[in-house]
């Protein structure tokens, strides 16, 4: 036992130091990792909170946005609930150690852009901030209509010499109208109409090389059918309109036959064509616009004669078409890739006079068509049953006694204008639901002295442009 | 005498081991918690933001078929720093249009539908509603 005994003196301190130090190691991994482990945890317990304050935030400002745009003002701001709901509060709120804010910036007109900050600082380990940011518009905003049976001329801007002005489009504060280039036009005009009261022709240098008819805009591309024999459909880009060049165009499209295109219609990136009749040329076209390469073809159709006028409704294209037995035609272009006949194909109305212009609105299409002695010219159709009108209800018909060279209307109003060229009553305002009560639907007419060629109701500032041959008028309501 | 001291130790060293497995694996289970909840809590930020960015590009949809009933959508809006997008705006004119927008932040997608009645002149909303996968846009 002694012998024994004597060879293990000291190894049971060093035994007992080994196991200390393995022990308070272990003792170490134990509280380091409970350290860890709950400061993780509330550190995001901490951000979790802090994420659905800052929703909260923005829902706040969205409530407030609904009750009054007017209300979400540029700036910071706390925010505090009460009985009426949420509103602005000082700069900043605390509250359970978090600090929380929304900081509203101007985009542009009816656009702001919320930032909803949360910061919070409990301990050196436990602090934190997160941002949200959000937009908001007010495009819950009702456009208001004036009383257009009051309307009066507030500008009239002529052109000097042969323009021969044939459509007007309006976009932001620039108005594009095309005339022809038969006694020396330049085939697109604009002006700047920041000022309605004033307008300012701008790019007056620019020439478009060919006569154009229809025009449209859709963003910041201006489509323009024109009598170009091989680049009859012209895109522009106008994001500077102001110094638009012959380098601005962006894209065209050559359709068979040469420089017939005459209307034109834009949904998405569908362009949709009219043309003179050209046999055995189709005179519908549907193109499929490209910002990277060349429009291509998505399909044509044979409708008989030269469309005067195209609108886009519901997935149906509504032609004002010269056809002889088929002047109100219905197109299902809902694949513009294959575009057939709406069921009933369309209205052969009375006499053989041409459909000029047509336009659409709620559950009404109106066609105008060229004079006639015995016929009326102005005509409504109810399309809210079948996209081809299936009478009765109407149609209503109107003596304009002359061509019925345009058409507008202001959605979801019961004005719409029409502009025609008989002597005296050049423009005339028509209320929509005396029309269609059989009623006498002319509110207003106005004298311009020429024919009215082209309209276009501007809803953003209940504005109407409209031309004559060389002439731009602008019009207020009363 | 000495098989009974070898006894005590093998309790001793059982009982140790015992007892740190058992605190190993509470140790293990609060850190996996506490890195859980931090996942949660990123993708609980996530996902709220790409809604937000989703909502933003709603509103700008709505305002942009406001001013011209043509809009296309078929476009991306930044976000702070972040971006959402509008997908192709179906229907025609004033009436019986479909609005979709998508905002992605992480792995995070939020996608929302909306039916609009009629654009102007006030806008009216059919539906708005949260979808997991697109059915009315492309």
């Amino acid at each position: 036992m002694l012998p024994s005994f004597i060879s293990r003196r000291g190894s049971l301190l060093l035994e007992a130091i080994i196991a200390i130090g393995v022990f308070a190691l272990f003792l170490g991994g134990i509280g380091l990792t409970l350290v860890l482990g709950e400061r993780t945890t509330l550190v995001a317990g901490d951000r979790t909170r802090a994420a659905f304050l800052a929703e909260q935030q923005l829902e706040a400002v969205r409530q407030m946005r609904a009750v009054s745009f007017a209300s979400v003002t540029t700036g910071d701001h706390g925010l505090k609930l009460n009985a009426s709901g949420w509103s602005w509060s000082g700069t900043l709120v605390k509250n359970n150690g978090y600090t929380s804010w929304v900081t509203v910036t101007s985009k542009g007109t009816d656009w702001m852009e919320i930032a909803s900050n949360v910061k919070w600082n409990f301990s050196n380990t436990r602090s934190g901030s997160i941002l949200m940011t959000t937009q908001l518009t007010n495009w819950k905003k009702i456009a208001t209509v004036g009383n257009w049976a009051t309307m009066t001329r507030i500008a009239l801007s002529t052109i000097s010499g042969t323009p021969d002005l044939q459509s007007i489009t309006v976009s932001g504060n620039f108005a594009f109208i095309t005339g022809t280039q038969a006694s020396g036009g330049m085939g697109l005009y604009i002006f700047n109409i920041a000022n309605p009261a004033s307008p300012v022709r701008v790019a007056s240098s620019f020439n478009l090389g060919a006569s154009a008819y229809g025009i449209t805009v859709v963003d910041n591309r201006l489509f323009i059918a024109t009598g170009h024999a091989t680049q009859e459909v012209q895109v522009y880009d106008i994001t500077d309109p102001t110094n638009l060049m012959v380098g601005n165009m962006i894209n065209s499209y050559d359709l068979p036959g040469s420089g017939k295109a005459r209307s034109i219609a834009v949904y998405g990136s569908h362009v949709f064509v009219g043309s003179l009749l050209d046999a055995p040329n189709n005179e519908l076209t549907a193109i499929q616009m490209s910002e990277t390469g060349p429009m291509t073809l998505l399909s044509s159709l044979s409708v008989s004669g030269s469309v005067l006028g195209i609108a886009l409704q519901d997935g149906y294209a509504y032609l004002a078409n010269s056809y002889n037995v088929g002047e109100f035609q219905v197109i299902d272009i809902f694949d513009a890739e294959n575009m057939v006949f709406a069921p009933g194909v369309g209205i052969d109305i009375t006499d053989v006079q041409d459909g000029n212009a047509i336009a659409t609105t709620g559950t009404s299409a109106l066609i105008g068509r060229i004079s006639g002695s015995t016929i009326d010219e102005l005509i409504l159709y109810d399309i809210g049953l079948s996209p081809v009108p299936s009478p009765p209800p109407g149609p209503w018909t109107l003596e304009i006694g002359g061509d019925v060279r345009a058409i507008s209307t202001i959605f979801g109003s019961r004005y719409v204008f029409i502009g025609n060229s008989k002597d005296n009553t050049e423009l005339l305002v028509l209320d929509l639901v005396k029309f269609a009560q059989g009623a006498v639907p002319t509110v207003r007419t106005y004298d311009a002295d020429a024919p009215i060629r082209g309209l276009f109701y501007n809803w953003q500032n209940d504005r109407l442009f409209a031309i004559s041959s060389s002439g731009l008028f602008i019009f207020a309501p009363g | 005498m000495i098989k009974q001291s070898t006894q005590g130790g093998y309790i001793l060293l059982i009982s140790i081991l015992v007892i740190g497995a058992i605190a190993s694996a509470i140790l293990s289970s609060l850190m996996i918690l506490g890195i859980s909840a931090n996942q949660v809590s990123l993708s609980v930020l996530q996902a709220n933001q790409s809604l937000a960015n989703a909502q933003a590009c709603a509103e700008y949809g709505l305002k942009q078929l406001r001013q011209s009933p043509s809009y296309a959508g078929n476009e991306f809006i930044a976000i702070g720093a972040d971006q959402c997008e509008i997908l192709s705006v179906g229907g025609i004119g004033n009436n019986n249009r479909v609005l979709c927008t998508e905002g992605k932040v992480g792995d995070s997608f939020r996608r929302l539908e909306i039916v609009i009645n009629q654009v102007l002149p006030q806008t009216k909303i059919y539906s708005w509603q949260e979808v997991a996968i697109f059915s009315l846009c492309e």
